[in-house]
């Protein structure tokens, strides 16, 4: 079974960009448009890992990764962010929404999968730990 | 010579005046008693004393007090009878109720025990200085040494005496019998002035030929006095006029004292001219002779004061400090039964600063009524001090006579009762200090003018500085904005460039493959200009944060090499290091210190076309000093000021050939400024350059 990845991008182009890459790589890819969307497919699918755009219309990405690490049954999925935002403070904020990681765009598509993989053991073995 | 005739004439009058005295009685009792509402009859001492009252030549009570109390007399019904005595019988004979109202009457706290005394009185007396015509007398340091006929046992000799003496000064007191005989020694040089009251002084001294002086002191405040607790009923009558008139400018009273206090009126003068013309020619036949020798003695008497007027000369200057200048008078003052304080004597520039003569000052209510309103309250505070015995140095605005405000300086010492310890008096001096005050004034004028535009320009300042500093705000915030917006673009033009190199989409020609290297490169280039760009705006808003971790400067120096290889070797440029051992941790911010090594060193590699670039890095002074030489084209002097300024690419020809953003050494400079350290460039054009940084071991904190 192929794992799954939740792909939360309003931007169309990078939302074909980032699930192209992912599926040249084996990954299953869900997409949303947005962080309501977003938040609805996580529950129904609980993927293996969410990949977050921060500037997202209506709900932002802080909201949907605060959301997301509220619900006890989704708390455990690590959330990437991927995003343009590069101001001073942006990477805390992020954190402290709740997510594990910070991929800034633009990716650079050599080195951007080796990290995704790095995410997805590091929660691998944080549940093993867990289950243990 | 001339006083004695004049006196034997008056003698010879003496009958006819007696007639006029029955006349005169007569007459006052007529109307009295046709009224038949003679309630009283006063009994009044007259004495002689003029001009304030005397028996005039006709043998009628006559002078100021005679003509005041006739007013009153006549407006209160009162009869009038006269009783002539010498002044020390007068007041024996109202001590014992014989008579009922004695004029003329100082008062003195002695007096004050034995007779009554109305509240206002009725006219004020001073003693005045009158001088020979041949000597110089204006100021009060002028009469040292002189010599001053006074009347015998008077209070004025004892209070000029004491004054000269409290002053430092000495003088010789020639005794006279009479207030006449007093102007008639000085009058033929017997004594060089005359100390007498003003009354008789103004009224007599032209007929003497004297010269009034300026120099006044002794004030005395003269009243109507009756028996201790016997005719109140005067009294009371006497003040109830006096509170009415002494207000009124054109007052009976006025009338009356103008009248007396005029010198010899014209009547006077009328009624002795044909005797004065006859003396005058009988003195010329009889002593026709003796005007040569008049003259001899005139010549002898010449020599004398010339003389006379050099040692004074001499004596004037040591008494310099002393003496008064234009704008200085010396006064005294003592305090009078209302507890209000009276002017006793001046000396010096008296009129020139109050603008009033002494008469007038004191006329129209002295000290306090010319002071200006807004400063009373000063001088009850002064007055306060010197009733603490204290003297008191005291600025304060007076109005003169013309109205004009003067600012004064009073100098000012307690005089204070032995027995009692009670003010009873001051002296000292007032200085005219108005064009100190008027250029104090203008400096503070000047000043507040200049506070006032120091503070506009400030305000200015403020306003420009604010506007300045949101214009910069803005300007990061737009450039922020900006470069957000433009990644997002990038991201797909990266992205998809790099999957198509990968291979993932399928395999790719060579044409292919070359011209997709330059869709990378040139977005590569781009998202460089956007980072440089969002640094710098960074910076400029205040909004970077540089990281205080400890960090292997050798491992970061290694990586950045690492990084620029790639370049170095594709432009076959050799790429040395030398890292002193020495260096080793560093308290920074790694990924700012390579991005300077690595911008430094892909400059290096950029503008050199052979040779190599070397890197330096070694420890002195606390500090890591870091440099990277290169053999390139170097910077030409009127280059190297621009150089770490913002978008400052040297040489827009040189540009085309090496792609930059022009921000890259100004971030540097921030950056290395930021973690405390310098930056800077030597180089030699055509021959390569070499940039310098240093960073402190240790980093103070900011």
């Amino acid at each position: 079974m192929k794992t799954t990845i939740l792909l939360i991008e309003d931007n169309e182009r990078n939302r074909y960009l980032t699930t192209f890459l992912l599926e040249k790589y084996g990954y299953q890819v869900v997409q949303a448009e947005d962080g309501q969307t977003g938040l609805l497919l996580a529950q129904q699918i609980k993927p293996a890992l969410i990949l977050l755009d921060i500037q997202l219309p209506g709900m932002d990405g802080y909201t949907v990764a605060r959301e997301l690490t509220k619900n006890t049954t989704l708390q455990d999925i690590p959330i990437v962010a991927v995003t343009s935002y590069a101001m001073v403070g942006d990477r805390e904020r992020i954190m402290a929404a709740g997510c594990v990681g910070y991929i800034e765009k633009p990716i650079n598509p050599m080195t951007f999968m080796r990290e995704i993989e790095q995410y997805l053991s590091a929660a691998i073995t944080k549940l093993k730990d867990k289950d243990a | 010579m001339l006083f004695p005739t004049i006196h034997k004439n008056k003698a010879g009058w003496s009958w006819y005046a007696c007639l006029f005295v029955v006349l005169v009685m007569i007459f006052i009792a007529l109307p009295v008693q046709a009224v038949g509402a003679a309630s009283r009859t006063v009994k009044v001492g007259v004495y002689q004393n003029k001009p304030k009252i005397f028996i005039n030549d006709s043998g009628n009570p006559d002078g100021f007090f005679i003509d005041l109390l006739k007013e009153i007399a006549t407006r209160e019904s009162w009869s009038l009878d006269y009783v002539p005595c010498e002044w020390e019988a007068c007041l024996a004979l109202l001590e014992t109720n014989q008579i009922d109202l004695m004029p003329d009457v100082a008062y003195s706290s002695e007096r004050d025990k034995l007779f009554d005394f109305h509240r206002i009185p009725a006219a004020e007396s001073w003693s005045r200085v009158y001088a020979n015509p041949h000597i110089q007398i204006n100021r009060f340091d002028q009469l040292n040494g002189r010599r001053v006929a006074i009347l015998k046992g008077s209070i004025q000799q004892v209070e000029l005496s004491k004054t000269m003496q409290d002053s430092g000064f000495y003088l010789v007191t020639i005794p006279a019998n009479s207030l006449e005989e007093v102007f008639q020694l000085t009058a033929e040089g017997s004594a060089d002035a005359a100390v007498v009251n003003q009354f008789f002084g103004n009224y007599y001294y032209q007929k003497y030929g004297l010269v009034r002086t300026p120099i006044v002191f002794n004030a005395t405040a003269l009243y109507f006095a009756t028996a201790q607790g016997k005719n109140q009923d005067l009294l009371d009558a006497i003040d109830r006029y006096l509170q009415v008139w002494r207000d009124d400018p054109i007052s009976v009273y006025t009338r009356i004292l103008n009248r007396w206090l005029e010198p010899a009126s014209i009547n006077q003068w009328v009624k002795n001219i044909q005797w004065i013309v006859l003396l005058i020619l009988f003195l010329l036949c009889l002593a026709g002779g003796w005007i040569l020798m008049l003259r001899h003695q005139v010549r002898d008497r010449t020599v004398h004061l010339v003389k006379l007027n050099q040692a004074l000369s001499e004596s004037e200057e040591r008494y310099r400090l002393i003496s008064t200048v234009a704008s200085d008078y010396m006064f005294s003052s003592r305090l009078q039964p209302d507890g209000t304080l009276a002017l006793n004597w001046v000396a010096g520039a008296f009129e020139e600063i109050t603008g009033y003569t002494f008469e007038e000052y004191i006329a129209m209510g002295g000290w306090r009524a010319a002071l200006h309103p807004d400063d009373v309250a000063i001088d009850e505070r002064d007055l306060e001090v010197l009733r603490s015995n204290h003297p008191v140095i005291s600025e304060i605005r007076t109005l003169k006579k013309n109205r004009q405000v003067r600012w004064v300086r009073v100098y000012a010492h307690p005089v204070m009762d032995e027995n009692s310890h009670q003010l009873v008096g001051i002296y000292g001096a007032v200085q005219d200090i108005t064009e100190r005050k008027e250029i104090e004034a203008q400096i503070r004028q000047m000043n507040t003018i200049l506070e006032m535009r120091v503070a506009e320009r400030t305000a200015e300042l403020a306003r420009a500085k604010e506007r300045a500093e949101s214009a910069d705000r803005l300007k990061s915030a737009f450039l922020a904005t900006m470069s957000h917006e433009l990644r997002t673009p990038l991201n797909s033009i990266i992205g998809f460039t790099g999957i198509l190199l990968m291979g993932l989409v399928g395999p790719l020609e060579a044409e292919q493959e070359k011209q997709l290297n330059m869709v990378q490169d040139s977005a590569r280039h781009l998202l460089e200009l956007i980072n440089d760009v969002l640094d710098i705006s960074k910076i400029e808003a205040g909004q970077f944060e540089i990281f205080h971790e400890p960090f292997d400067f050798p491992s970061a120096i290694h990586k950045s090499i690492e990084k620029v290889m790639p370049l170095a070797e594709k432009k076959r440029l050799v790429l040395t290091a030398e890292i002193s051992p020495q260096v080793d941790t560093l308290t920074g911010d790694r990924r700012r210190v390579e991005q300077i090594l690595i911008n430094l060193l892909s400059n290096a590699i950029k503008f050199t076309e052979r040779g190599r670039v070397h890197i330096a890095c070694e420890v002195a002074d606390g500090r890591i000093v870091t440099s990277i030489t290169d053999t390139g084209i170097g910077i030409k002097p009127e280059q190297m000021d621009a150089l770490f300024q913002p978008f400052s690419q040297l040489d827009s020809g040189i540009t085309r050939q090496h792609e930059g953003t022009g921000l890259g050494l100004s971030i540097c400079k921030r950056l290395v400024e930021a973690m405390g350290g310098k930056i800077w460039v030597e180089s030699e054009w055509n021959k390569g350059s070499k940039f310098t940084f240093t960073l402190p071991l240790e980093r103070k904190s900011i």
